[in-house]
């Protein structure tokens, strides 16, 4: 695998950059948050071509080498590329701690034990099942429900 | 030094666990998490931490694995109690009620917000009755704690509403018993001897503008009935001796407009001068008069981080060799850094509080999300109306269409850039901000309020590398979370 970038003068004052980047190291969509990252300070344009992602840079900014615009943008993919693996090698684990945390439910008994073992899986299967069954709307808190009627209360000082 | 991209062949993604991160510019990396723990690494102890490869019982090792930066030693149940301690206003109802009893006032300020009009505008007052519906639909929130701020305009134009508000509220809650915290925000050049006995009777914390000393102020806040600055010295002081030892006081609202960016210095002086515990180094908001007047009075974010850094620096100076004086967007930034507790600013909340932590009620009995819907209410645009005192329940408030497509379009999971955002556990982002200036709710990395509040933080964490100024920071809060 191997990331490769080149210069090139076509923008209208010589001043963007044109970079080839290998899609197999930095996935399509770690290079669009890249270029989302570079919003306000370039504008940047993504073209597919087989596995390599094309991607013109012309910076806001006249006066910065394109070669710094370049380098910067590699480092940006790289730090997205890292961001979009790491959460989704979290997600289940980020979903359970969330879920528990909503639901208060019973809490895991075995802590500090190996991630993902298969009771923790089946827990989580679990209540990812009563939240498809119930729904996630609704108002279980009772959020919504009047301060007078929730206490049974009659109507105060009218 | 960059990071290498064959660092993504050395990823171990069996031992990281879910983490933020951002390059600082002296090299060090932040790390942080979704239980708001951080640490900085340099270049090669971040590589390590990338590959798995930090040494068992190091100190790095050790702070990692305390931090919850490593996967095998995840306390799942701590993480989820941390998470809920963080998200506390989750469970509960709207607590904050802004209710504008006039748009009218006798002030001029270059950045007016509000949409207010001149003294002899008609049919701009909140009536009695209206005043009387607002507090019945307020008290129908099951929230336990209520907090009323009464607003205009100026609202002590329309004296007969706030008498009424605060009297009748004082009245229900002798039977409802919630936490009732009443706030009154005037410019107080229409108070009087028998409105402020009234007020303190009635325990109600008094907000004023204090923009600076009386050049600054004078210039941002024109009244021609004389200078607003020694009208609002005057009273402070009076409020000041009169509530001593209260938990209701007075206190300052700063906004900073293009005029004031030259004098951090002296404005935190005059709040110093006035004998306040802090200030809030407001930036200018997009809405009302302050659009039409952007061109003059308004900045870059860029502009705003330079006087806010130097404000900052000087207040930092203060605590460290005068006394204990904090910044209110810091505090509430430095609350999430430094403790589980979240300090209920609804702006800065993920989501955001638009109609599950606040309402706003305008003099006409329309109630809107959040005052920046009733702003943009008073410019035309009524997208942001729940309903009416008078027709719709609190319940049929709470689950109007927009309260959810403002909790969806403010949860910072949703937002492209501030989901992987290294400030995503501290953070939060105000839609209609976006909506005023973009036309649409989501927050894009360029946006004002975003290099923003990155621009505060970034400060934040780099002042706290030096523990002096950690310590001072930790002193600005009043629930000190557990050490970190």
């Amino acid at each position: 695998m191997k990331c490769s970038s080149k210069l090139s003068s076509a923008g209208k004052a010589g001043r963007s950059v044109r970079l080839k980047l290998d899609c197999r190291l930095y996935p399509a969509e770690a290079l669009q948050a890249a270029c989302y990252a570079f919003h306000g300070r370039a504008q940047c344009t993504m073209r597919m071509r087989g596995r390599f992602a094309y991607i013109e840079i012309a910076s806001s900014d006249q006066g910065r080498e394109p070669q710094l615009t370049a380098q910067e943008f590699e480092q940006e993919a790289l730090h997205q590329t890292i961001r979009q693996r790491v959460a989704q090698a979290n997600q289940k684990l980020r979903e359970y701690i969330t879920i528990q945390a909503l639901c208060a439910c019973q809490q895991v008994k075995e802590s500090g034990s190996p991630a993902l073992d298969p009771g923790l899986e089946k827990q989580m299967e679990k209540l990812f099942k009563d939240i498809d069954e119930k729904g996630g709307g609704g108002d279980p808190l009772g959020i919504t429900i009047p301060w007078e009627q929730k206490h049974k209360r009659a109507p105060i000082g009218k | 030094m960059n990071l290498n991209p064959q660092v993504l062949r050395k990823l171990d993604l069996g031992s990281l666990a879910q983490f933020y991160f951002k390059k600082f510019n002296d090299g060090r990396y932040l790390l942080t998490n979704d239980s708001g723990r951080y640490c900085f690494l340099n270049q090669s102890q971040f590589d390590k931490f990338l590959s798995g490869k930090v040494p068992p019982g190091t100190a790095l090792f050790n702070d990692l694995k305390t931090g919850g930066f490593l996967k095998h030693y995840l306390d799942f149940n701590l993480l989820s109690e941390r998470w809920r301690a963080r998200h506390e206003y989750l469970w509960q109802a709207t607590s904050l009620h802004i209710v504008v009893v006039t748009l009218r006032c006798n002030h001029h300020c270059v950045y007016c917000q509000t949409s207010s009009e001149p003294m002899d505008a008609r049919n701009r007052d909140m009536t009695p009755e209206t005043a009387r519906r607002t507090v019945d639909r307020i008290f129908e929130s099951p929230s336990p704690a209520i907090t009323i701020e009464l607003q205009g305009g100026e609202p002590l134009a329309n004296w007969p509403a706030v008498r009424t508000l605060v009297r009748y509220a004082r009245e229900k809650n002798r039977t409802a018993k919630k936490k009732l915290h009443l706030a009154l925000v005037t410019n107080l050049s229409l108070m009087d001897e028998g409105k402020l006995s009234f007020l303190l009777k009635n325990e109600v914390s008094l907000c004023t503008s204090l923009d600076g000393p009386a050049a600054i102020h004078n210039h941002n806040r024109v009244f021609l009935g004389g200078s607003s600055h020694a009208i609002v010295v005057r009273w402070w002081k009076e409020i000041r001796r009169r509530t001593v030892r209260q938990a209701f006081r007075i206190d300052g609202l700063m906004t900073t407009t293009r005029f004031s960016l030259a004098y951090p210095e002296k404005i935190v002086d005059e709040y110093l001068r006035r004998g306040a515990y802090g200030m809030y180094l407001r930036l200018l908001n997009p809405f009302g008069f302050a659009q039409k007047t952007w061109a003059a009075i308004g900045y870059s974010p860029e502009e705003y981080l330079v006087f806010y850094r130097r404000a900052m620096d000087y207040i930092l100076q203060v605590n460290r060799t005068r006394r204990q004086f904090f910044e209110q967007t810091a505090r509430v930034f430095l609350q999430k850094i430094l403790t589980d507790e979240d300090p209920g600013f609804m702006d800065i909340r993920s989501p955001c509080g638009a109609g599950i932590g606040q309402m706003a009620y305008n003099y006409d009995g329309k109630v809107y999300t959040c005052d920046e819907g009733r702003m943009l209410a008073e410019t035309g645009d009524d997208s942001f109306r729940l309903g009416s005192v008078g027709k719709t329940t609190y319940a049929g408030l709470a689950q109007a269409l927009p309260v959810r497509t403002l909790a969806m379009a403010s949860q910072l999971d949703n937002q492209a850039h501030c989901s992987g955002c290294v400030y995503k556990p501290y953070c939060g982002i105000c839609p209609l901000c976006e909506y005023a200036q973009h036309g649409d709710l989501f927050a894009r990395p360029s946006s004002a309020q975003c290099r923003i509040h990155m621009g505060i933080l970034d400060y934040l964490f780099e002042k706290m590398r030096d523990a002096k100024n950690k310590a001072v920071f930790a002193g600005w809060l009043r629930k000190a979370g557990r050490d970190r």
